[in-house]
């Protein structure tokens, strides 16, 4: 075995525990300050609580935080994995899947679900509404930039910024007309947080998001080569509109899906898949997974702080995420044009 | 030659005459005759004080099923008008009647041309309710009115204290939610909770306010009764459905779930001694149906 392979062995293993460990803290810290760490940790292995009501123990660990848990492991892996994905497709560092209008698509939905009442008749109809939300966004930003002329990456972004922008305005229209008592509900999902989901929300995620991320594995030779350019993919004997597509349909399934349960968690997309090239190259076959990995315990940690920081209140790890993710895009901003700049 | 003190004399009478004639020409304080409220809280306080016929427009929340105590009450030529400058300068008002939560720059705009605007305090006890109902009577020139307002909802507070007090049993934990909210101290639904014989679970949080709780904090509190605000037509079932933590809760296994429409949980006004009776009739099951005195 060859040193590189070997420290790519390592770097791997290192990168699947990242997501048991995260799991593990998320189950057993923060949350209700009636729970002990240690208490959660018992209920986790399957042992009897020692200071409080068994039972209440075993509801909060298994009911409550473990749907949350397995809910933002998928959802990280899927924001990350698509961001991998589109930021080679699209030959744009700074690309994720909230620049192609899912985000503002998903929320669209969402509150439409919210403000109409239908979130009361079945809580369901928020992540549904939520997930034909972000994948009619995507849709209209392909159609819309199709009808353009090619679908140009630069199209393509534009137009979801575009997309994204009218979301957000009848978003802002829908909260006018919201009654006062329901706008708390509608910012924390608003804001990303995987606050009061359950397993049904997880048996509604997990096809799609797993769907998905095994899609862009399969399609990950034509991801390296999109990554080097048009012309190189079309010299490599790609048809690069319909390699554009199938990409687009795998991240509509896996960033739609995830976005749907747990609302547009800002910057994973972005952050994560940069953190990990440094660490396991560009190649797809390497880069998607660990990007998956590297997402999935990377948002559980997040959620983790988020509940440990402030107990009372149940801040929403979309905010922690974009609390880390300014800096990071600020960074990569400067990095990016030093190096245009320089080439 | 004139004598100087003499005319000084002449002018100080001369500038007192002055001043009581012209004290006795200025007009008596006129009471308002077309008020605008642009809040739900001011459109309920009107209605129990002012004949409708003076005021000029009321918050569209007026008309809403969910949360308005006052549905009905308003006839469609008092205009609906959201706390905007010109729709509401456009009903010429003499009073605008505002929230605390309103936009201070609204009123701000409002106050500057020359419109008296009116903040409600506020309002999360009794007293704070009493005081409210009397510098609006005194504002609008009712203050008769506001004081059998005021008298009437001492009676019901009585009756139903009266009510509540042979219970034995140590008062249930009452845990207010509505769409992720809970109401801890210093909140109407504070004092509705105690006046109905029960203690609010969420000042054992530290909770004061209304604040969006973490639903794994509610689950280990474990209240006794769990008091639901949601609109007319959700049922228990539902809201349990829709946020499965809840439906953990003792309170919620056991079925003391008491489901009830928002308008009576977040009034700031006597229509919360009705949400109280029903409350009360809820915690206390063996406790005889309680009338609320009504009448002047």
């Amino acid at each position: 075995m060859t040193a590189s392979r070997r420290r790519r062995l390592v770097l791997f293993g290192a990168l699947a525990g990242m997501p048991l460990v995260a799991a593990l803290v998320g189950m057993v810290v923060g949350g209700a300050a009636t729970v002990s760490p240690l208490d959660a940790f018992r209920a986790v292995l399957g042992l009897e609580p020692r200071s409080i009501a068994p039972d209440l123990v075993h509801a909060i660990v298994w009911q409550i935080r473990a749907p949350r848990v397995v809910l933002l492991l998928l959802a990280g892996a899927a924001f990350a994995t698509s961001g991998a994905a589109l930021q080679a497709c699209l030959e744009n560092p700074l690309a994720a899947p909230s620049l192609l209008g899912l985000s503002g698509g998903a929320s669209l939905g969402a509150v439409a679900a919210y403000v109409s009442g239908l979130a009361l008749v079945q809580m369901m109809f928020v992540p549904v509404l939520a997930f034909v939300g972000a994948l009619v966004a995507l849709c209209a930003v392909y159609a819309i930039a199709w009808t353009a002329g090619r679908p140009t990456p630069g199209a393509l972004l534009l137009t979801g910024v575009a997309v994204g922008s009218l979301s957000s305005s009848l978003v802002s229209v829908m909260l006018l007309s919201a009654g006062s008592h329901r706008i708390h509900e509608i910012f924390a999902w608003l804001l990303g947080s995987a606050e009061g989901r359950s397993w049904q929300h997880v048996r509604l995620a997990v096809l799609p998001v797993l769907a998905g991320i095994a899609l862009l594995l399969v399609a990950r030779r034509v991801i390296d080569a999109l990554a080097l350019g048009e012309e190189h993919a079309i010299g490599a004997g790609v048809d690069v509109l319909r390699a554009r597509l199938f990409v687009f349909g795998a991240i509509a399934l896996a960033a739609g899906g995830a976005v749907s349960v747990v609302g547009p968690v800002a910057f994973v997309g972005l952050m994560v898949p940069h953190a990990v090239r440094g660490l396991v190259g560009s190649p797809a076959r390497l880069l998607l997974p660990a990007s998956a990995l590297a997402g999935a315990g990377f948002l559980v940690l997040c959620d983790a702080l988020a509940r440990v920081v402030s107990r009372s209140v149940d801040m929403p790890v979309g905010v922690v995420t974009a609390l880390a993710g300014v800096p990071f895009f600020l960074v990569l901003l400067h990095r990016t044009r030093r190096s245009t700049m320089e080439a | 030659m004139c004598d100087p003190r003499r005319m000084l004399a002449v002018f100080a009478a001369l500038m007192l005459g002055t001043g009581v004639a012209a004290a006795a020409a200025s007009p008596a304080p006129v009471a308002p005759s077309r008020v605008c409220s642009v809040s739900l809280a001011g459109d309920e306080l009107l209605a129990l004080l002012l004949p409708v016929g003076r005021v000029a427009c009321v918050s569209p929340w007026a008309d809403d099923e969910a949360t308005s105590n006052v549905r009905g009450r308003y006839p469609k030529d008092v205009l609906r008008v959201a706390a905007h400058v010109e729709p509401v300068l456009g009903r010429r008002p003499d009073l605008v009647i505002a929230a605390p939560w309103n936009n201070g720059e609204f009123l701000e705009q409002i106050r500057r041309t020359g419109v008296p605007v009116h903040v409600i305090r506020s309002i999360a006890s009794l007293d704070e309710m009493r005081a409210e109902l009397r510098d609006l009577g005194r504002l609008l020139g009712v203050e008769a009115r506001a004081r059998e307002v005021v008298a009437r909802l001492d009676r019901q507070v009585a009756a139903l204290r009266a009510a509540v007090a042979p219970v034995r049993e140590p008062p249930p934990r009452v845990l207010s939610f509505s769409h992720l909210v809970v109401a801890g101290d210093d909140t109407s639904v504070d004092t509705l909770i105690d006046l109905a014989g029960g203690v609010n679970a969420a000042r054992e949080l530290g909770i004061s306010g209304h604040r969006k709780a973490p639903l794994e904090a509610l689950v280990a509190l474990d209240p006794d009764v769990l008091l639901l605000g949601f609109e007319p037509g959700v049922s228990v079932e539902q809201v349990l459905a829709a946020y499965p933590p809840l439906a953990m809760t003792r309170a919620a296994r056991e079925g003391r779930v008491v489901l009830m429409p928002p308008r009576l949980l977040t009034t700031v006004t006597p229509h919360l001694l009705e949400g109280a009776r029903r409350l009360a009739e809820a915690l206390h099951p063996d406790i005889a149906p309680i009338a609320l005195p009504e009448g002047p």
